[in-house]
């Protein structure tokens, strides 16, 4: 077997695992957003809850409700933020999946470098991208990963249910932090073909 | 006693209690109790007595969390048709009640769907406090339980517990914890039926709606308690 083909197969089996990963990365991200929005929900109780003055409505008999209401909205809450964390976890573990798979690529390549050649590397066909170009797509997804798993880490972390405006703008914060299906689904057409001849062979 | 003495089996209530069980999904106690109980048919006296009342407890508080969850809808109708009628968007919709002011001037515009929604919520609230009241007998039940074992015993508590564990003492605390929390969230929710129609303010809707679905005064101890009386009968 050729150097090149080493890398090859190793290079397929990253695109075809971008190609598994992505669809767990966006069913994730789809499946946050509805708690996010229970979050957010649950946030605006909380506030009425606190606003409310109790003394002067008809409840002001039952002296310890908002107290009462409070602690059972936080714990609802405790049980979203749960999930939005296993949800994270999922994330976490692609971003992982991605990076160590990139990680191989390269560092095949590397090991492997003086006997492809420059030539080579940069070789491509109709059917068939360079070596150099699918690295960088893969570097490239890689690092946008890395990017939006961070944001939306950062955006759970700094979460303070007392902070309603915080709270209802990260359902929007974590759409805005970014999908990975446009620069998946270009890279993935790129190697089309490429892929077909695995799946043949 | 003509029950205990015919020696009904679990089946057997199941089959005379089919219209109370209907709506329970296939995590029953009676089925488990078929399945686990080592002798379900030996039972009677007490036992049976208390093991039949544990069982309804697991259902009334499966209706009442069905029961809250339709009321919640209702609630949250009620809140948004406040809120739009607030708005304005609704006020061409709007009728004027007969609540008016001595010049004539409406106080009080209803949107013509509020009065439907508040029957609704009124036929929920009887309908939660119905189960209320059958809780409240079963705490009567469970005290008079425990006066007979008393008397049958002469006060001697050393003798042997009818299950694995709890005294009858304990089946009638854990019924009175369980009833207080139910009888304090149904005041609470009388409240809300009273108010909810005549309130303007956001703020506060949101916190009755609110109220009404987290149900403040039933604590996650009842969970652990109804539990608790299942495993020690036998149904889990």
């Amino acid at each position: 077997m050729q150097h090149g083909d080493t890398l090859h197969t190793e290079l397929r089996k990253s695109f075809r695992i971008v190609e598994l990963q992505e669809k767990k990365w966006k069913e994730t991200i789809e499946a946050s957003l509805e708690s996010l929005k229970s979050l957010s929900n649950l946030c605006e109780q909380l506030r009425s809850c606190q606003q409310v003055k109790l003394e002067i409505t008809p409840m002001k008999n039952f002296t310890d409700l908002k107290e009462r209401l409070q602690y059972k909205l936080t714990i609802s809450m405790e049980i979203v933020m749960e999930k939005l964390r296993d949800r994270l976890e999922i994330l976490s573990e692609v971003h992982k999946q991605i990076d160590k798979q990139y990680l191989r690529c390269m560092e095949l390549y590397q090991r492997q470098a003086s006997n492809i050649g420059i030539d080579r590397s940069v070789e491509r066909s109709s059917t068939e991208p360079s070596i150099a170009d699918m690295l960088e797509w893969l570097h490239d997804i890689n690092r946008s990963i890395t990017q939006q798993y961070s944001k939306r880490k950062f955006l759970l972390d700094f979460i303070q249910y007392e902070n309603l405006e915080y709270v209802q703008n990260l359902s929007m914060e974590w759409e805005k932090s970014g999908t990975m299906h446009d620069q998946i689904g270009s890279a993935l057409a790129h190697v089309t073909f490429f892929m077909a001849e695995y799946s043949i062979s | 006693m003509e029950k205990e003495k015919k020696g009904k089996t679990p089946k057997k209530k199941r089959d005379s209690c089919s219209s109370e069980s209907s709506s329970i999904s296939g995590s029953s106690p009676y089925q488990s109790a078929t399945r686990q109980s080592p002798k379900p048919t030996s039972l009677t006296g007490s036992s049976r007595k208390i093991k039949d009342h544990c069982a309804d407890w697991h259902n009334y508080i499966n209706k009442w969390q069905i029961l809250n969850e339709q009321g919640f809808g209702i609630t949250s109708k009620i809140s948004n048709c406040k809120l739009q009628a607030q708005s304005g968007e609704a006020a061409e919709t709007a009728v004027i009640s007969a609540d008016t002011d001595n010049d004539g001037t409406s106080t009080n515009k209803m949107p013509p769907e509020m009065q439907e929604h508040c029957e609704q919520l009124h036929s929920i609230y009887s309908s939660m406090a119905k189960l209320v009241k059958k809780m409240e007998t079963i705490c009567k039940n469970f005290r008079g339980i425990c006066d007979l074992e008393g008397h049958k015993k002469d006060g001697d508590w050393s003798e042997e517990p009818l299950f694995q564990m709890w005294s009858t003492e304990q089946f009638y605390e854990a019924s009175c914890t369980m009833l207080s929390m139910y009888s304090t969230e149904l005041e609470v929710k009388h409240t809300i039926l009273e108010e909810i129609a005549h309130c303007d303010e956001r703020d506060l809707l949101l916190f009755y709606n609110s109220t009404w679905l987290h149900q403040p005064y039933i604590e996650e101890k009842s969970k652990l308690l109804l539990e608790s009386m299942l495993l020690e009968t036998g149904h889990r």
